[in-house]
């Protein structure tokens, strides 16, 4: 298997005083490979082409250390390379990468505080940054996403995937998801529009969680908060058994029905219905947060 | 502690159920999502790829060990009776993530301590919920899903301060 290891020495190439350095390589891949790549700070923008090979362009810091690029037959990792205690010493560490990626590339992306935005690209995603905003779409497939601060943005386009979102802060926006979803925020708002999804878990501490999406037969939907607001809504018609429980929150009349006391003298809240044939499941639990049906 | 503190606590303790059983039965999901860490498995050697993959992997013992909180030989944690087991694993994850933190920038610190008080707010919502109302299942799952949440958050922290390079010169 070939190999090709490439390195811009930045900090070897340039003078103390230096401009920011711009790159421009090219490396091939093949159709369904792995762009990996891992930025301190700045951005990484990635898109989809027709063609089967990387392309990396953008510019580098006067503090960047060095942009390893180690490529494979099907693999590339792209890695901004920065002193060390970057954030005390190295103000200007950020990268700003622009890829060109084929369209069924799997990606790999990990960033401190850069941005991660993804277009076209349709194969299995994982992004991951501490505090950088992501913003992709999906087209079918598997994806992962994870932020501490970041706020997330993502339109899946109608299409059916398996989804998986983590956020500590960061608010995230989903649109257009289809198939699966999992969610975890802890003080984050959860915004989810989707036409139709078919298993969702969420859980929040402290977040809203706003959900608006249809339930066909057989969904299965838990939401989880402990003082986070569950706000649901409905597209089309609802064939569904639902389960909503509160300790101290309050709950909507949802469909009509009012909730009732979970115990004669205890506190707690609980609604418990049918609606339709009640084929699907809605089950929320909440601490303190109020649930309520739009 | 005090004498006198402690006392009190296993007074409290005392009068808790000796178990919290889930409300339902937890393996299938569990089974459920050990499959899918299997599906989503990466295959390059990227450094921390491989380091996400270990922290999925966390999240599945943390899952498991969560479920240690149900059972007998229990120990208290932060004065609520947990199994010696979970308070071992507790111990392990939040001495790595007290480590790990410590590299990430300030702004993004401070993000991360708040969000971990808050998490722990919320344990002890619920555990003063439970002693007005000990017997409510609704309460005992919420109590297991954030001890578990706790964990997957301290071992998602740790793993992306990975990202954070010159780790051993801060």
């Amino acid at each position: 298997m070939k190999r090709l290891v490439l390195t811009i020495a930045i900090l070897m190439l340039l003078p103390a005083v230096a401009a920011a350095k711009r790159i421009d390589e090219r490396v091939p891949l093949d159709e369904g490979g792995t762009v990996e790549v891992s930025n301190i700070s700045g951005i990484v923008e990635i898109t989809g082409w027709d063609k089967n090979e990387v392309q990396i362009t953008g510019e580098l810091g006067d503090d960047v250390e060095e942009l390893a690029i180690d490529a494979e037959d099907d693999y590339v990792r792209i890695e901004v390379k920065i002193p060390s205690g970057w954030h005390k010493h190295h103000p200007d560490a950020s990268a700003d990468l622009y890829l060109r990626v084929p369209h069924n590339a799997r990606l790999e992306v990990g960033t401190v505080s850069a941005d991660i935005l993804v277009d076209s690209v349709h194969g299995v995603q994982r992004l991951h940054s501490v505090s950088g905003d992501i913003d992709t779409e999906l087209s079918g497939e598997d994806a992962q996403i994870k932020t501490v601060s970041g706020d997330v943005r993502i339109d899946a386009e109608g299409t059916s995937a398996s989804l998986t979102v983590t956020t500590v802060s960061g608010d995230a926006r989903i649109s257009g998801i289809a198939g699966d979803l999992m969610a975890s925020v802890v003080s984050g708002d959860l915004h989810i529009d989707a036409e139709e999804l078919e298993r969702v878990r969420m859980k929040s501490v402290s977040g809203t969680i706003d959900i608006r999406t249809g339930i066909p037969n057989d969904a299965r939907f838990d939401f989880e908060a402990i003082s986070g607001d569950i706000e649901m809504s409905f597209r089309g018609d609802v064939a569904a058994e639902f389960d909503l429980r509160t300790f101290s929150g309050d709950i909507d009349d949802c469909f009509g029905n009012s909730p009732r006391r979970s115990s004669k003298y205890g506190p707690g809240w609980q609604s418990l219905f049918t609606e339709g044939d009640g084929n699907g499941r809605v089950t929320v639990n909440t601490m303190s947060g109020d649930i309520e049906c739009r | 502690m005090s004498e006198e503190h402690y006392d009190e606590l296993m007074r409290a303790a005392a009068e808790l159920p000796r178990e919290i059983e889930p409300s339902r039965d937890l393996w299938p999901g569990i089974e459920a999502r050990i499959g899918q860490k299997a599906v989503t498995e990466p295959r390059s050697s990227g450094s921390w790829v491989r380091q996400f993959a270990a922290a999925a992997s966390l999240v599945a013992i943390s899952v498991l060990a969560t479920l240690w909180v149900v059972k007998e030989n229990q120990v208290p944690l932060n004065g609520w009776p947990v199994s010696s087991d979970f308070r071992i694993v507790h111990a392990s994850v939040n001495q790595t993530f007290q480590e790990q933190i410590q590299v990430l920038p300030p702004e993004s610190r401070i993000v991360v301590v708040k969000n971990l008080a808050d998490i722990r707010a919320s344990l002890e919502e619920i555990r003063r919920a439970l002693r007005e109302d000990p017997g409510n299942p609704m309460l005992q799952q919420l109590l297991v899903t954030v001890y578990q949440q706790e964990l997957n958050y301290m071992s998602d922290i740790s793993q992306m301060s990975q990202l954070v390079p010159g780790r051993n010169d801060i």
